[in-house]
């Protein structure tokens, strides 16, 4: 998001009672915003520490005693830890096998030049302009023929594939690199993939980590890959399982236990955002500036 | 081994798993949709007839399809204006010079894209909850109890509260990229306006709408192919797994419905189809309409 200065500074004189009273109402429509994204968010979180009758009694009024026993309850006879240690591993799987491929891929189409290269590089970016409508029952049939369909390997080979973005995203990091530090390495008898692993992977790291946010969160978050291919409850992510607790609540309004779960789904998300908040939105506007 | 081997070996070794995966679960499921799109499946029996064109015909004869069309198209005209106009007014309030922790603000408003969409949803049925939502919550204590209603339960309202979702999800990226735009107009351009006198307002629409509009150009683009396509929030409020909600029907949710409900894969992929060339046509009519001259920096 690079440096957010202020665009243009207000000499002294110019800050007369006018300005003060503008800048409050300008403060007071921002906050008014700011509170329907924080409030709803904060009234999930409290809401979620209440009892049942609670919630029904009021929907101000904060927990007389916080019910932690929720969250408990949610994550053992409600199985989320089961699903969110399964969303921990897709997670890792996918996101790592992405970044390895990505990696390789973009390397070679954004650091040599090869006839093919360009037209490879469409090849990739042409998945990121079709929907995925088009392309899901096709899938489905071939994980079918595969035999892999209703197994977590459908779905995480799937996922692996999603690599265009990421191609796009690193290609941008890899063209910046110094050939020099390369060129220096060749003399020294290093090999290709010796530049490549110990040159060039090194200095890319800042890209690799904003890719790598980006990834970890969008995969945490799936659940339509997971509901389709997935056809075993025991092997869904968070996110899909939260999905199914929300179907079976009309059969069993436990609110303040879909409540509590909300907040596990969401929780790891933010958190990373606000650790990462640097690397998301450097990628993002990467992304928007190679866009031209 | 000479450089110029080794070199092509490893360009033809760093490319071979990535093209391959392409290949096998993008190029040919692209291809084989023409395929899926000719045949009628029975079911989950996997047993496929040859019916020729026949799914293409059904879409004129389903009373759903231009239903669910009709949905989509409310987005991209009514949710689609109201996300621009509001994100240009926030982007006008957050670069005033006095504000303070527009980055902040930013973030709080980018939250929702965030989180997964399953999370969205689920707030904002909480938040629409008959019985303890907080929205009737609110009109209850403005005094306005009068107004409480079922909202995703109304018939008339469920789509307006839909809408209302997508709009709230929306504004957050939509600022984040106009910012991103706004920091590389160059600063000394404002301070020239405003030696001779501009004020803020004129400053926004003359100078800095005009040179975003490069940016908005693109970004409208985007948004058109993201409300033809809108699925998760709308899959997940709505419990998909029940059966399809006529008042709240979209293309994404219907496509899903008759592939993964019905099991009617080759009329699904016929309604894909259609989606996409829809998609294509309003993509070139937005880039034509918007072609005006742009202003290079």
């Amino acid at each position: 998001m690079g440096s957010l200065d202020t665009r243009y500074k207000p000499s002294i004189k110019t800050l007369s009672l006018a300005t003060a009273l503008s800048a409050s109402s300008t403060y007071l429509a921002l906050f008014i915003f700011a509170i329907m994204y924080v409030f709803v968010f904060v009234w999930t979180l409290y809401s979620s520490l209440k009892t049942n009758p609670e919630l029904f009694a009021n929907v101000w009024s904060l927990p007389s005693v916080p019910q932690w026993k929720n969250y408990a309850l949610v994550l053992t006879t409600g199985n989320m830890l089961q699903y969110f240690l399964n969303s921990v591993r897709y997670t890792a799987i996918i996101v790592g096998a992405r970044l390895i491929l990505s990696a390789m891929a973009a390397y070679v189409l954004g650091r040599f030049e090869f006839r093919l290269a360009t037209p490879i590089l469409y090849y990739f970016l042409s998945s990121l302009m079709v929907p995925s409508l088009l392309t899901v029952v096709p899938c489905f049939i071939l994980m079918k023929n595969l035999g892999l369909l209703g197994t977590q390997w459908a779905y995480i080979i799937l996922a692996i594939t999603g690599l265009p973005f990421n191609i796009f995203v690193l290609i941008g990091f890899f063209k910046t690199l110094p050939q020099e530090l390369a060129d220096a390495a060749y003399i020294d008898g290093c090999g290709e993939f010796g530049v490549f692993w110990r040159i060039m992977l090194p200095m890319a790291r800042p890209g690799l980590l904003t890719v790598a946010v980006i990834n970890i969160i969008g995969v945490w978050n799936d659940f339509m890959g997971p509901l389709i291919f997935i056809r075993s409850k025991d092997h869904y992510p968070l996110a899909t399982a939260v999905y199914f607790l929300k179907v079976t609540m009309q059969y069993n309004a436990d609110w303040v236990a879909m409540l509590a779960s909300v907040v596990i789904l969401m929780a790891p998300a933010l958190v990373m955002f606000v650790i990462f908040q640097d690397q998301v939105l450097k990628g993002l506007n990467l992304g928007d500036a190679l866009k031209h | 081994m000479t450089a110029k081997l080794q070199r092509t070996w490893l360009i033809v070794s760093f490319l071979f798993i990535p093209l391959t995966l392409h290949t096998v679960f993008f190029g040919y499921p692209i291809l084989s949709a023409f395929k899926v799109v000719l045949y009628k499946w029975s079911g989950l029996s996997w047993k496929m007839t040859y019916v020729g064109l026949n799914n293409f015909r059904q879409l004129l004869e389903d009373p759903v399809f231009p239903l669910a069309l009709r949905h989509n198209f409310t987005l991209l005209l009514v949710a689609g204006p109201i996300v621009y106009v509001l994100a240009l007014f926030l982007l006008f309030l957050l670069n005033l010079p006095w504000v303070k922790g527009r980055r902040t603000f930013i973030s709080i408003f980018y939250f929702p894209a965030i989180i997964s969409e399953v999370a969205v949803a689920l707030v904002w049925v909480f938040v629409y909850n008959p019985q303890f939502g907080l929205l009737n919550g609110i009109l209850q204590v403005l005094g306005l109890g009068a107004y409480q209603r079922p909202w995703l339960g109304d018939s008339r309202l469920a789509f307006p509260a839909m809408m209302a979702i997508v709009i709230w999800g929306g504004l957050g990226g939509l600022i984040l990229y106009l910012q991103a735009g706004l920091q590389r107009i160059p600063i000394s351009l404002y301070e020239a306006a405003r030696i001779d006198g501009a004020s803020h307002i004129q400053l926004f629409f003359r100078i800095t709408l005009p040179l975003l509009w490069e940016i908005i150009r693109i970004l409208i683009v985007l948004s058109v192919i993201g409300y033809l396509q809108a699925f998760g929030i709308f899959f997940v409020a709505k419990e998909l797994a029940i059966g399809i909600d006529l008042n709240t029907v979209v293309l994404g949710t219907y496509i899903y419905f008759q592939a993964f409900q019905n099991f009617n894969f080759g009329y699904a992929t016929a309604m894909a189809m259609v989606v996409m060339i829809i998609v294509m046509a309003a993509t070139m009519l937005s880039r034509r309409l918007m072609a005006g001259e742009s202003i290079e920096l």
